[in-house]
Order: structure tokens, then sequence, then C-alpha cells
């Protein structure tokens, strides 16, 4: 395997003679400048789908999105915020914004495969006293947003965690 | 003309008229003037004979109270890809008059790590095939195995089995360490579509090119068509990938460009997968300076039983994930009746959880441990399950950038009235966990939005 180190990614790569990548998480990334937004609204769809109706309609686009019983919870880039913030005071419901935030993902060629690598990032995050705001997870990456002050403290935790 | 992988699944080589007319695939590239390599599954779908679910019974049922070793199991696994290449090697002389050589995994350069049931591939020595080639010979190599190396443990040339999807992998592989000009999964659909047809029926189109990632994505979320490994090797190596169905000349679908090959800031959406046998697991956790400890603690027993909790979310009470419903028995094995000591603050704390707080064991449990451990604070963890769920995913190519995907998948499930019970949203698809009952309804209602049924909705188009 060779290893390829940047500012913001680390990544374990299979060399030309290996078929297949080594099993296991092979990198860390982190993205800044993200805002993290919650939504208190009552639980129906047709709720939620006014909120990204016309969020959409301002041309924002949001991700990590997770429903909660109290609302729904996404993020943005810092570029969509003002647009953001018009959109939700038009809308009138209540909302919190958390500015300076950074995702650290964590990647693999096929995460749900991989048993105990959750435990492992939310052992390596509990130790660092990190307040995690949000987590989300597909097939080849689990997704932690965090302030971006502690961002580099995470993804240097999870690195160690993983041996990368 | 160059080197062809072509690879047949189970379904394709069982009963003898499809074996046949798989073997005159083959000698039809022959005749085309190109250098075809065999790759072939175990004979026949689950219950069928020489099918790797009956070998294992077979041997499972001799005494079910025994398990059996892992090394013999990847023995007994194995031989349908035998019985199979050998039907193969002699249909094809029987079709085409070629001389053909059957070879196992191991005969054919396909080494792997120890870990048997679930081998990684680590080298492959193509020369076993190539001079077999370059003898006139078809080969026809076994699927779904290779033989372990010196210095692995367990000694040089044990059998192992690759795992899901092995032969697809085998294909792959070959097609990389042969520098082959395509490998051509033979399948029993058309190719990679936009839907699942049992389930959308005529309206699920078949895509004539799609990028690596978005086969991957489709592989990973639920569309049986071809195996993520195989894709990641192909990907990997530039191999171009084709997904052809067994029975008939149609051309099927190509793999054949990265993602990042494409024009940037732009997107399409792809088609609908669908996984249904997932359950959902919520834990309530009375404090919430506690939550993470809890949390960290259940997903670290939950790794060492081998499950993966995915669809994570946390509120400021409550922590929650999916499971597949088969490790749900031994979640509750696990979990239910647990006590779960905390140390927060100088207090000793302890959870204990329980999927009925009114049942009499966890009632007693709770009065005997306050009796023996008198400053302890206990305090009730409830887990609630939702044990009938499933998993309905947008699979689409760059849409993270892309305004109004989630306002677009609500509109469908608004109007159609599925409850989604949550989201995850990734680079290349937004999955939305919904009720097992609701998956039918969901996967149509989705097609039919996002018009998967028009051949225009594949066209790439500009990110706004």
């Amino acid at each position: 395997m060779s290893r390829k180190v940047d500012a913001e990614r680390t990544q374990v790569e299979p060399v030309e003679a290996e078929f297949e990548r080594k099993r296991g998480v092979t990198a860390v990334e982190v993205e800044e400048g993200l805002v993290h937004i919650s939504v208190t609204l009552p639980q129906t769809l047709a709720q939620r789908l006014g909120v990204f109706r016309a969020l959409a309609g301002a041309g924002i686009s949001v991700f990590l999105i997770k429903f909660h019983p109290d609302g729904i919870h996404f993020v943005l880039r810092d570029s969509f915020v003002e647009k953001a913030e018009k959109v939700l005071n038009g809308l009138g419901l209540p909302y919190v914004m958390t500015p300076n935030c950074a995702t650290v993902s964590v990647l693999s060629s096929a995460m749900r495969d991989l048993p105990g690598v959750m435990a492992a990032i939310a052992q390596a995050v509990y130790e660092e006293g990190v307040d995690l705001l949000e987590t989300g997870d597909s097939h080849d990456a689990v997704t932690l947003l965090v302030k971006q002050k502690d961002a580099q403290r995470v993804a240097t935790a999870l690195k160690k965690k993983f041996g990368l | 003309m160059g080197i062809i992988v072509q690879k047949f699944g189970g379904t394709s080589v069982f009963p003898k008229e499809r074996l046949l007319s798989a073997a005159q695939k083959v000698v039809k590239a022959k005749r085309e003037g190109n250098d075809p390599v065999v790759v072939v599954s175990a004979p026949g779908r689950k219950g069928d004979p020489y099918a790797t679910d009956t070998l294992i019974r077979n041997v499972q049922e001799i005494d079910p109270q025994i398990p059996v070793d892992k090394r013999e199991l990847d023995l007994v696994m194995t031989c349908g890809e035998i019985i199979g290449i050998v039907w193969m090697a002699q249909a094809i002389k029987a079709v085409g008059g070629y001389k053909t050589i059957a070879l196992t995994g191991g005969q054919a350069g396909i080494y792997t790590d120890q870990q048997f049931g679930n081998a990684r591939i680590v080298r492959i020595d193509p020369t076993p095939v190539e001079e077999a080639l370059k003898a006139g010979f078809i080969p026809v190599v076994a699927g779904f195995q290779g033989v372990t190396e010196h210095g692995h443990g367990v000694g040089h040339g044990q059998i192992t089995t690759l795992g899901r999807g092995g032969s697809d992998t085998t294909a792959g592989a070959l097609a990389a360490a042969l520098n082959a000009q395509s490998c051509i999964i033979y399948t029993d659909v058309d190719g990679v579509l936009t839907a699942d047809p049992r389930l959308v029926g005529a309206k699920a189109r078949l895509l004539p090119s799609v990028t690596y990632e978005e086969v991957s994505e489709m592989a990973h979320l639920g569309a049986r068509v071809v195996h993520p490994r195989c894709v990641e090797i192909a990907m990997n190596h530039r191999i171009p990938v084709w997904v052809r169905n067994a029975e008939g000349d149609r051309e099927g679908t190509v793999i054949k460009e990265r993602a990042s090959d494409l024009p940037t800031r732009m997107f399409r959406i792809t088609g609908i997968t669908h996984l249904p046998q997932v359950a959902q697991v919520k834990v309530s956790v009375a404090e919430q300076e506690d939550l993470a400890e809890v949390e960290t603690e259940i997903y670290r027993l939950l790794g060492e039983a081998g499950m993966v909790p995915y669809f994570v979310s946390k509120s400021r009470s409550f922590f929650e994930f999916a499971v597949v419903r088969h490790h749900l028995e031994l979640l509750r094995s696990l979990l239910d009746g647990l006590t779960l000591p905390i140390s927060a603050n100088g207090h000793l704390r302890a959870y204990i959880l329980t999927t009925d707080p009114d049942r009499v064991i966890h009632r007693e449990r709770r009065r005997l441990l306050q009796r023996s451990q008198r400053d302890w604070v206990l305090l009730d963890a409830p887990i609630e399950i939702t044990t009938n769920c499933a998993i309905v995913s947008l699979v689409t190519l760059n849409t993270r950038e892309v305004p109004g995907i989630m306002a677009r998948i609500l509109e469908a499930m608004v109007d159609s009235e599925v409850d989604i019970l949550q989201v995850a949203d990734a680079q290349h698809s937004v999955s939305c966990l919904i009720r097992e009952e609701d998956m039918v309804t969901a996967v149509r209602v989705l097609h039919e939005h996002f018009r998967l049924d028009d051949e225009n909705t594949q066209q790439l188009q500009p990110i706004p």
C-alpha cells in the first residue's frame, strides 16, 4: 500500500499490483466552512416539505439531513447562509444556526461490511471530549459534524485510531 | 480484438439448455476473433443440487449442533463452481469444437489472504491463463475461489472463497490481471435498470451507460446487478464492464467511465433501489451528558458481535440506528437487560437497557441491583424497535450540489402517504428509511416522480 498525505486528506491507496483494496478505513477527510441548522417544526412530512421546497426555491443545496421528532437538521455551505436566513425567517419557523462547523468523514469502500468502525469512531470522538453536532453515514463513509476548531483534532484522533 | 472475460452466474449455466446457450456466447466471441476467458458460478439457484447453499446445508445437516470449520466449509463451497467449469468446458467443446481447459481459482493463479469465507485477492499470476490462451485453449475458471500463498499461517494452497459476489470479483480481477479489453457479466436481466422490474414493471428502463460510481452505489444500496467489489477492481484498472442478459443478444449496459471523466458541474438521476428487512432501534438515555458514553458502549458491543449500525442519528435524549433484521435476535440478546455503569462527575449511574420496562424480570433486576448497589443511581434506558423497515434510495450522479432533491423526494412521499423515519445522504445517493409495508409504493412513486421511465432523465444536466 502507498500513502498519500495532504492537509485535508490522508488516504491509503492500493498499489497497482494489488487487485483489491485492503478492507477497512481508507481515508479521513475534512471539509470546513459549513453551517449547521436545526429547524423546529411538527413531525409531519408535509411541514418538512415546506422547508425543503423553500430552500430549493432559493437555490440552496443542503446535506447531512436528519429527521428528528422536533424538527429537521441539515448542513449548508457558508456561501448560502444569508439566503437561508432570509428563507427561514420568511417561513416564520424557529431555528438555530451554528456557524463555523466542519465535517470529518471516515471513508471505506464498504463501510456496512465493517463491524466495529462505528464503535471506533464513537470512542475516538468521546475520548477527545468533542461535542458531536451530527452524525451521518452511507455505504462508503461515516461523517461527523463538529465545530471547525475541533475538526483537525478529531481527524488526527481518527487517523491514529485507524492507523492512517 | 483481444481478451474478453465472460462471467456466467448460476442461473445461466443450469439447466442444460441454459448451459448450452451460455456456451454459444463463448463460441460466438471466439469466432469473432476474441480470446474469451470464461468465469463460472455454481450451477443453479437456491435449492438446486449444486448451488452453494445446498452444499453448505448438506454438511450442516450431518449434525446441526456442531459448527462446520470455516476452512472445510470453503472446501465444500467451492465444489459447485468446480462442477460448473467442467460442465461449461464440455459444453463449449460440444457447441463449438474448441479446445477448453477447466481451471480452479488456484490453478488460474488467484492468490488470496487466509480469511476463509471472505478472502481478499492479494495477487494474480496471469501465467496459467495466458499460457492456456497461447496454446489455443479457452480457459474456463471457477469463480468465487482462490488459494493462499506461503506465509499466511495456514500453509500454501489452502482453498478459500471470496464471499458475497465472489464470481463477479473473480471476473473483474482476472480481467484486470490479463489487461482484458472488457469484462462481461451475464445475468438474468437486460443490464442495469432504473429500478427492479418486479416492482415497477415495464417502466424499469435499461441504462445504456453508467459510471463505475453510479453502479457501485446501486449495488451497495440493493440492486443485484454486479457486485461492487468487481466494479471497484474494474474502475481501478480501467476495465470496461458490460452487464448483459444471458438470454438473447441485447447490448446491455456498459460501465467504463468514472464520474471524474464527465464534464464538471453536471448531474443526473440514475435509479431507485430498495433494501428490505431492516430494523430501526432507538435507545433513550435520561441524562444528556451520558448519551455519548452509552452510545459508544453499545456500538462497541454491536461491533464485537459482528453487527454494523447504520442510519445513525442522535438527539438530546436518544440515539437511533438501523440494523439488518436478521441481527435483531442477536441484538436483543446483547442489549435487553444489559446494565451499563456510567461514571460522571463523581456520581455512579447505571443504565438498565430494556425493551419492556414493565416486564417482571426487568423490575426484579432493578430491585436487586438497587439493594446490592445502594450508591448507584439506576435509570432505565428504554429500547424501542421498529421491526419491519426498508431502505429506498435515489441513486444519482453528483446531486449533493443540486438544490431541491430532498424536496422532490418528500413531494413524492407526501402524495403517497409514505412516512420517512430517517434519511441518509451521500455524494451519489439519498436513502430513506421507511416502513417495509410502504417499500413497493415508495419505489414506484419515486420512479414516477423523477420520471425515470423517460430516457431524457438519464441525460447529464448542468447543476443549477
